[in-house]
């Protein structure tokens, strides 16, 4: 599609188990290089490989689609492996605990849901700036 | 008369051969010398009844043994009595009164019944009926204290006792019979008189059953007070004035007959029928039961209640009530009945801040709607007197000295209302029960009542406040059923509102690119499908779980594989014993519950530490083991914590665990956990084998996975 005019380092790891989310932040975010991945053991095989400075990360995903503890722990896991990693948390749950629980697990920005998609690259933008800041 | 000599020549042979045999051994008891006496007396006076009958003479002899036979067998009986009771002063004292009484009563007997031998027509109306009754009194008298005595027997000593107790009470309703015939009929029937012997003789063998069984001599230990209830007092009383009232009215039946002329018959029959029915009434009449209570209770008690089986009976009805509407009336006739109320109205604290009528019982419908701030609630709930509204009326100073008080006009006005009886609970005020009139307390109200119910009301207010806690508890849960579902329904919302958006703002730039249009139709017909789901689930027919068959190794396999893959430390390792073991479940519910302990045991450990995971079968069972040599936990916490929903040390929610043993447990197994500090944790999960499993015997490790066999250098 589009990743023909994007360099390689601008990666972009989706992890979301919803098909539809995952398509259509593929057409509207521009400017990266896009992975998909809808569960723990796909996202974390694609972070090795890839090695994306940004994720976006769905908290609900199987097998436990209506809790937050698979998000959790694949932000532990990509930090672990990418302590440099930008992983905004994306997330249908308003609760303030979740929020200030992935931020201080070390996720740059949560964003809570429904996408719109202008903001949302914003977020993306704002953490691929943060991390060319330090670089 | 030789069937006269021969009955009571039987009975004289029986009791003396008692009586010697009683006179053997010790003579260390009284009990034991008085039975000794009573059944020589009644040899001798059997004896006389066989003389007279074969030789004739001796009538006034036979006559005063008769009685003083009576009176030996009564004071047996009064001194067996006397053992069921601890050794005080007023004890003695009353015995030694029954005693004196008994002793006067029957000399007094005897001295009539000489005179009426003799020919002594003195008030000759009653000429031979006062010995008749005399008698009578003696077989009542005998029976309420053999009634006594077996009541205040224990259950261990019933076996044996129990023989004398049907000899003694057998040959005193004997009597009673054959002398209340007499008294009817005026004339001693001739039948019953020749089988009195032969009856008092059968009564022998009993009492020697008694003996052959060990009885004790005495009914009570020295240190035990034998409990007189008043239910026993209130049957005796009851006994004895229905017996009274029948020799009278047998009496009065008599002389109708004979004064009636040709209608005697017929008048004496009618007369005794009417009797009859007036006893029955009487015997039935709420009214005269609550009287003799409260007689009893003012005359025999220190206290007026026995505080025990009033609490029994309280907690019995309050138990027994298990419906909302059962539960209310139940309460309103644990606190009626302990003052023989015959109704009441229960007014409870409602959430819009007033009190109102709740349910009612044999008490006429009142819409009580009285703000929870008045002067009556506010009285009840600092006080928590039970207002008697009699004495309100007759002083109202009596409550008002306490606080202000103003009785509602619906219940100053209401001529039924008798006591108000606040519902406390943990000293708030929530509710009160208003009583009827009671026939009996009316006048006769006092602080033990005041007490009483004002405790009662309490145990009634926790047993309401409890069924409530329930019903707010379900409710609850059906809140959070529907909170979770609306956590559901927000969450789908928001994903498919971002997609469409999405699709809607992608549309602008990419709307000329077929394989935009493609990927714009799979989202769309994603949305389609969620909100599908979502129609499914709000219609309340729920996610319907996929129930198969499968292989629970490859399943763990696949399990520790994801978990693997994760590179979270330690590598799990799993150990299959037989790989063909099929469970039937939710694949990826079992799935999830899997890799959630085993999260959990990687949680708990280090990277050094090892966490493996077993699979073996156990007769109808699946048995999976994850067991790890992480922290451990302690007994308190296995307890008290790691089942509970919304309970973590991690920071989560903590309902892994929870759902896990649900889980497991609408399959028809079980969790059981094992844990010591510092050593590890074994989570076993027990669930039932499939009908298709076909195990295979031989062990073996089914998979090293690759982070594993990295680790090992392979």
């Amino acid at each position: 599609m589009r990743s023909a005019n994007v360099a390689n380092n601008l990666k972009l790891l989706i992890v979301d188990d919803d098909e539809g989310i995952r398509t259509q932040l593929k057409w509207g975010l521009e400017g990266f290089d896009i992975i998909t991945a809808d569960s723990r053991q796909k996202a974390i095989e694609q972070f090795e490989k890839h090695r994306p400075v940004v994720v976006t990360l769905d908290l609900g995903l199987p097998p436990d689609v209506e809790g937050t503890s698979e998000g959790f722990a694949i932000l532990d896991a990509i930090l672990q492996r990418g302590p440099d990693t930008r992983v905004v948390v994306v997330s249908g749950s308003e609760e303030a605990v979740n929020s200030q629980k992935a931020k201080a697990s070390g996720a740059f920005d949560f964003y809570a849901k429904p996408i719109q998609i202008e903001s949302l690259q914003k977020v993306v933008s704002l953490a691929y700036a943060s991390y060319l800041e330090i670089k | 008369m030789y069937v006269e000599a021969i009955s009571f020549g039987v009975s004289t042979i029986l009791f003396i051969i008692l009586g010697l045999i009683m006179l053997t051994g010790r003579q260390d008891n009284l009990p034991k010398t008085m039975l000794a006496i009573a059944s020589l007396v009644s040899a001798a006076w059997s004896g006389t009844v066989t003389y007279q009958a074969v030789f004739g003479g001796l009538l006034s002899f036979a006559l005063l043994l008769e009685l003083f036979r009576s009176l030996a067998w009564l004071a047996f009986l009064l001194v067996m009595l006397r053992t069921a009771y601890n050794s005080t002063d007023q004890v003695n004292k009353n015995f030694k009164i029954t005693f004196v009484g008994l002793g006067i009563f029957i000399v007094g007997l005897m001295m009539l019944a000489l005179y009426r031998v003799s020919g002594g027509s003195f008030f000759e109306f009653i000429a031979g009926n006062d010995v008749l009754v005399g008698h009578l009194l003696i077989s009542i008298g005998g029976i309420v204290i053999v009634e006594q005595l077996y009541r205040n027997t224990s259950e261990d000593q019933r076996w044996a006792l129990k023989y004398l107790w049907i000899a003694v009470g057998a040959m005193f309703a004997y009597d009673f019979y054959l002398y209340s015939d007499a008294f009817l009929f005026q004339r001693i029937d001739n039948e019953l008189w020749n089988a009195r012997g032969f009856i008092h003789g059968m009564v022998v063998p009993l009492i020697g059953v008694a003996i052959k069984r060990e009885m004790q001599w005495t009914l009570g230990e020295e240190t035990i007070d034998i409990f007189l209830s008043r239910r026993i007092v209130f049957h005796t009383t009851t006994l004895l004035a229905s017996g009274i009232y029948l020799i009278f009215i047998g009496f009065g039946g008599y002389y109708v007959r004979e004064m009636g002329g040709g209608w005697g018959v017929v008048a004496q029959s009618t007369f005794l029928f009417a009797a009859l029915l007036v006893l029955a009434v009487l015997f039935f009449s709420m009214k005269i039961r609550a009287r003799i209570k409260v007689m009893i209770d003012k005359h025999f008690f220190h206290y007026k209640y026995d505080y025990r089986e009033e609490w029994l009976r309280i907690i019995r009805t309050l138990s027994l009530q298990d419906t909302d509407k059962g539960l209310h009336i139940g309460a309103i006739r644990a606190l009626a009945q302990i003052i023989d109320s015959p109704g009441g109205l229960l007014v409870m604290e409602r959430d819009n801040g007033y009190f109102e009528s709740d349910e009612r019982w044999n008490f006429e419908r009142i819409n009580v709607r009285e703000p929870v701030n008045t002067t009556l609630h506010r009285f009840l709930a600092e006080h928590q007197f039970v207002i008697s509204l009699d004495e309100y009326n007759e002083d109202p100073d009596m409550y008002t000295r306490l606080g202000p008080l103003d009785i509602p006009e619906w219940l100053s006005s209401n001529k039924d209302a008798w006591l108000v009886v606040p519902l406390v609970l943990q000293e708030h005020l929530m509710g009160y029960i208003v009583l009827s009139r009671s026939a009996s307390h009316e006048r006769y109200f006092n602080w033990e009542d005041s007490d009483l119910l004002k405790t009662a009301g309490r145990q009634a207010a926790s047993h309401l406040a409890q069924y409530e806690s329930a019903q707010a508890l379900v409710s609850a849960k059906r809140f959070e059923e529907v909170n979770r579902l609306s956590a559901f329904i927000v969450h789908d919302i928001k994903n498919m509102v971002g997609q469409l958006s999405m699709v809607v703002s992608n549309a602008a730039k990419h709307k000329k690119n077929p394989m935009f249009i493609d990927d714009a139709i799979i989202t769309v017909e994603n949305s389609v499908n969620k909100m599908n789901k979502l129609l499914v689930r709000l219609r309340g027919e729920g996610e319907v779980e996929k129930d198969v068959a499968f292989s629970l190794c490859e399943l763990l396999e696949e399990s520790v594989s994801a978990c693997s893959a994760t590179g979270t430390l330690p590598i799990p390792v799993l150990h299959c014993r037989a790989e063909q073991i099929m469970i039937t479940a939710d694949k990826d519910r079992m799935s999830a519950n899997i890799a959630h302990i085993i999260q959990n045991a990687q949680d708990a450990t280090n990277n050094t530490d090892s966490i493996t995971v077993r699979l073996r079968k156990q007769n109808s069972y699946a048995v999976i083991e994850i067991a790890d040599t992480g922290e451990g936990m302690d007994e308190k916490f296995i307890h008290d914590k790691l089942f509970q929903p919304f309970e973590s040390t991690k920071g989560t929610m903590g309902i892994g665990v929870f759902q896990v043993r649900e889980y497991v447990h609408k399959l028809g197994g079980q969790l059981d956990v094992e844990s010591e500090e510092g050593v590890g944790t074994i989570f076993r999960l027990h669930i039932p084998l499939s009908s298709s499993t076909q195990s295979a015997n031989n062990a073996h490790i089914v998979n090293l996975n690759k982070h594993e066999k990295r680790k090992r250098g392979e």
